[in-house]
């Protein structure tokens, strides 16, 4: 795949209107609202420059490119999924990548996609954990994009994923979630221009939010699952 | 244990509608009627901003609670259902895969307004539920859910001379949008009407009538 094709394909799995189940899932995020640690445009900000920093460019980043390397070889694909799995201190998170992942292979395996089909079948058996950054990687590599777009993708969907739970949850504008959107962007763009973590050196760091999402099971209103 | 025949193969059935109208009630109501019939149910519930209705499924006594799975919908319920039914799907998919004894899983959305319609991915049949104290001229605002779905209940008939709504009116005018398909007229409270719609879901979906 090139050219236009190329970027009509990535402005497709990046768009909201692909179906992947991210609507359910605020990774943290509705917990610290609700606690009042996340509350408009600055503090969000700093939350999702944060999120970039400690997840996206030391974790998701090498997780993503490592599977897209790995394409359609599973035995290698279900060895970075232990990765994360054993990387993933809250169980509440791991829980969530897996069951983003199910939905992701279950869209593209619909779609037609054999690749999806096969891992879907692995992680069914138990053999591999199909977590969300290594679905992502490999379904994005069966679907003919480049290293680069699914590393552009991976920081898109992941910003998208707050700021989308976090108009829903009224802590910000849909305006502010543009303007944050577009400073995210730089962001993800000055982390992404240094060298990637090796798969065996990723490494991730956010308490506050991790906290949160264990906790989250005990808010009384909750409109998403983490 | 009589011998009985197995459906041909696991019928979804969604139920949508506003909140408060009754969905949770009238799937209190289906569970026993269709268990009564000897079909095997389950129920996946997407709760708008808890997991009550899920809940109170489960301890309602009527059901296996692990029968019962809740999706969260992160404030947009239509979504779930519609443009992106994915979690639902899943959750259709492991009720089918944990419990291969069942026939029908009914989806009960969460609750949203009169637009709201199901994904045909995610479901094979869907009701809609309006109630009297709503007001009786909801059928003539129309909206996809009233005018689309497979079958449209009105519930709370008790509840209209204290509200001033005709129901007549509210037939009347549904079966007008509607192009002549299906209402039924339900009290979940007394289970009236819960047999009518049963005999209607064995007729159109189930085929068992």
């Amino acid at each position: 795949m090139s050219g236009i094709s190329s970027q009509l394909a990535l402005l497709q799995y990046g768009d909201s209107f692909f179906p992947s189940g991210s609507v359910s899932f605020s990774w943290g995020l509705e917990g610290l609202v609700d606690r009042g640690a996340v509350s408009g445009r600055e503090s969000f900000e700093a939350f999702i420059k944060g999120q970039l920093r400690a997840r996206w460019a030391c974790y998701e980043r090498t997780v993503v490119a490592s599977a897209h390397s790995a394409r359609d070889d599973l035995p290698a694909l279900a060895r970075i999924d232990d990765m994360v799995e054993i990387t993933t201190a809250a169980a509440e998170l791991r829980d969530a990548s897996c069951r983003m992942g199910s939905a992701m292979l279950l869209v593209f395996s619909r779609l037609g996609q054999e690749p999806a089909a096969k891992y879907r079948s692995l992680v069914s058996s138990g053999a591999a954990h199909g977590h969300v950054s290594v679905v992502q990687g490999m379904l994005w590599a069966s679907a003919g994009l480049p290293e680069r777009d699914a590393i552009a993708l991976s920081a898109h969907m992941f910003c998208t994923g707050f700021l989308s739970a976090g108009v829903r949850l009224g802590c910000i504008t849909h305006l502010d979630a543009q303007k944050l959107l577009a400073a995210a962007r730089e962001e993800a763009a000055l982390l992404a221009a240094s060298p990637a973590l090796p798969l065996g050196a990723i490494t991730t760091h956010m308490p506050e939010a991790e906290i949160a999402a264990m906790q989250h099971a005990g808010l009384e209103m909750r409109l998403f699952t983490n | 244990m009589n011998e009985k025949t197995r459906l041909p193969g696991v019928a979804r059935i969604g139920i949508g509608g506003p909140v408060g109208s009754g969905k949770t009630a009238l799937v209190e109501r289906l569970i026993p009627a269709l268990k009564a019939r000897n079909i095997e149910v389950a129920v996946v519930a997407n709760d708008l901003v808890t997991r009550e209705d899920a809940e109170r499924i489960r301890r309602s006594g009527l059901i296996d609670p692990a029968r019962v799975l809740a999706v969260e919908t992160g404030a947009c319920p239509h979504t779930a259902i519609r443009e992106d039914p994915t979690m639902n799907i899943l959750a259709v998919e492991k009720l089918i895969e944990t419990f291969p004894e069942v026939e029908v899983i009914l989806v009960e959305s969460g609750g949203d307004n009169l637009a709201s319609t199901f994904s045909l991915e995610l479901v094979d049949y869907w009701l809609f539920v309006i109630d009297t104290s709503d007001g009786d001229d909801i059928p003539r605002k129309k909206g996809p859910g009233i005018v689309r779905s497979d079958i449209l209940v009105i519930n709370k008939v008790d509840l209209a001379p204290y509200v001033g709504a005709n129901v007549e009116n509210m037939v009347r005018d549904a079966s007008q949008v509607r192009s002549g398909r299906t209402v039924i007229l339900t009290n979940c409270k007394t289970g009236e009407g819960i047999e009518t719609l049963v005999d209607q879901l064995a007729h159109d979906v189930l085929f068992t009538a």
